[in-house]
């Protein structure tokens, strides 16, 4: 339960920084 | 203070978090034991480096063994996962001897505590490095942050790497080797850093030592850098010079490297069995023979290639209703299908990775398809060829990720639904003991397709009804031990709660870890 709930709040954060972020600041990189 | 801004670091930065959702995830997976007969064997072989325990136990032969030098009785295999089990052998071990679990080793219950410490320990940290190599892997070949990490993930969760993760054959062992050398070769191309060349070799060296059969992994990171060198498209004069200078550059490296591996292999050969040339597989051969006269005199190779059709040695491992690594790997016909889609927009290391990879897999198939039992049973999938598999499956996802606008919304959703159902057919892969299926069909006489009974197994269990192909009825499975293994979740709190022995406050406990 412990390791399953921090394995999913590991992912989220990751695919946070992966994609979301990154897409944000791709998107910041094009407007400029 | 510190601590807690190399938190904070870690925290921010993908690959940490890659890194740490990989060992979270393998930890969550893990059933505490080996998987197979012959890891637990290859066990004892690591145990008998360090203490005076024999290399086979009494009870194991004559199914197991080779009378070797002095009438000893030596294990057949390499050495190489011996080796890397050998510290997690002396920490479980030690562990073992701890009196908080006195009485659970005493009622030598499985799993054991060291079988415990020894699985979980290495299986978390090949998964850990394969993430890490798988990642920097795919920057090398120019991929993303993004599609680095989602190819990762897919390599690990999507393939049969997942399976191989929990029952630790020597599999995910032999890849993270070949991954990590074609990783370093190919930077050495780049760079010409000699230094990434010499570990790459040792990397792919090393590999001999658990199978001798790796050269072809050997030759198929050759083949990878030589394609480069052909997709480039360079040919002016000075490229050719400076060609031949880098071939000899690579052979001068690598051969006294992996010559002294082979070296290696053949010593732990002689001292077993008195000689530098033979291999384990034709003094098996022999010591089987003597047991069943009836055996034909090209054994182990007396399979076929064709005959036999969706069963002979090549067909099979394709399209056979157990085997066919398009059921057990759907990433991998997707990777075929990206790769002829996307090939005139793939550039030259893209192409040579995919062109390399299939050559690998036709080589182990090749190689594999005259061997008695061509899939390696009892094996999920077939175990031979599923690490060139996932080697073949591993530009899918990351393709996929990259070339969405490209393929159009149709061949997007079809790639994601086959992520999906990939995904699924590993995680369903953990959920029993590998031999379930096989006992099944056994017990009917007939093949079925492994998948889909893999997963009415699942969905019957789990409802608390009668598992199908009359598994459950008396004396379907004489081996107690096996029968309480197939008709249990594979996983650490289940076992050990349905065998009994472990209080329930520890099974309570993992439950909630």
């Amino acid at each position: 339960m412990i390791a399953g709930a921090a394995l999913v709040f590991v992912l989220v954060r990751l695919f946070r920084l992966a994609f979301w972020q990154a897409r944000t600041a791709a998107g910041q990189g094009a407007r400029a | 203070m510190r601590g807690a801004e190399v938190i904070r670091r870690l925290w921010s930065n993908p690959v940490s978090l890659l890194l740490l959702a990989t060992a979270l995830f393998t930890f969550l997976i893990q059933s505490g034991e080996m998987g197979t007969a012959d890891t637990a064997r290859r066990l004892q072989v690591t145990h008998s480096l360090w203490t005076g325990e024999p290399q086979v136990l009494r009870d194991d032969y004559p199914d197991f063994g080779i009378h070797g030098r002095h009438g000893a009785l030596y294990a057949w295999y390499g050495v190489g996962q011996s080796l890397l089990m050998l510290p997690a052998d002396v920490m479980g071990t030690a562990a073992s001897h701890l009196s908080i679990w006195r009485h659970y080793v005493r009622s030598r219950a499985t799993p054991s505590i060291r079988d415990i410490a020894v699985s979980v320990s290495t299986n978390v940290l090949l998964n850990v490095l394969t993430a890490l190599v798988a990642f920097r892997f795919l920057g090398l070949l120019g991929f993303s942050l993004g599609e680095s990490i989602a190819g990762t993930l897919a390599l690990l969760c999507g393939t049969t790497h997942l399976h191989y993760a929990q029952n630790m054959q020597e599999n995910n062992y032999i890849f993270l080797l070949t991954l990590t050398g074609l990783g370093l070769q190919y930077r050495w191309l780049r760079t010409g850093d000699r230094r990434s060349l010499l570990l790459g070799a040792g990397a792919l060296g090393l590999n001999l030592l658990t199978r001798l059969t790796t050269a072809l992994d050997i030759i198929a990171v050759a083949w990878f850098l030589v394609l480069v060198g052909i997709f480039s498209r360079d040919r002016t004069e000075l490229r050719k010079r400076r060609a031949a200078d880098t071939c000899l550059t690579y052979l001068k490296t690598t051969v006294p490297v992996y010559a002294v591996f082979l070296f290696l292999d053949r010593l732990y050969q002689f001292v077993r069995f008195g000689s530098w040339t033979n291999t384990y597989m034709r003094l098996q051969a022999q010591e089987q023979r003597r047991w069943d006269p009836s055996l034909p005199a090209n054994f182990p190779f007396s399979g076929h290639f064709f005959q036999g059709g969706i069963y002979s040695g090549i067909l099979g491992p394709l399209f056979s209703p157990q085997k066919s690594i398009f059921v057990f790997d759907p990433l991998f016909p997707l990777a075929l299908l990206l790769t002829v889609v996307l090939w005139k927009r793939l550039g030259p290391q893209l192409r040579a990775f995919a062109v390399a990879s299939l050559t690998l897999l036709a080589m182990y198939m090749v190689l594999y398809a005259r061997y008695f039992t061509w899939a390696g049973d009892s094996a999920w999938g077939d175990r031979y060829i599923s690490s060139a598999v996932e080697m073949a499956a591993l530009l899918a996802v990351a393709l996929l990720v990259r070339y969405r606008r490209e393929l159009g919304r149709v061949l997007w959703s079809c790639g994601l639904g086959v992520v999906a159902v990939s995904v699924a057919i590993q995680v369903a892969s953990l959920a029993f003991w590998l031999p379930l299926e096989l006992y099944q069909m056994e017990n009917v006489g007939h093949g079925a397709w492994t998948i889909p009974l893999r997963f009415r197994n699942i969905a019957d269990f789990a409802m608390g009804r009668q598992l199908p192909m009359g598994i459950d009825l008396p004396g379907a499975v004489t081996d107690p031990w096996d029968a309480m293994h197939i008709h249990t979740w594979n996983f650490m709190p289940a076992l050990m709660h349905k065998v009994g022995v472990a209080p329930l406050w520890a099974v309570h406990w993992l439950d909630g870890v």
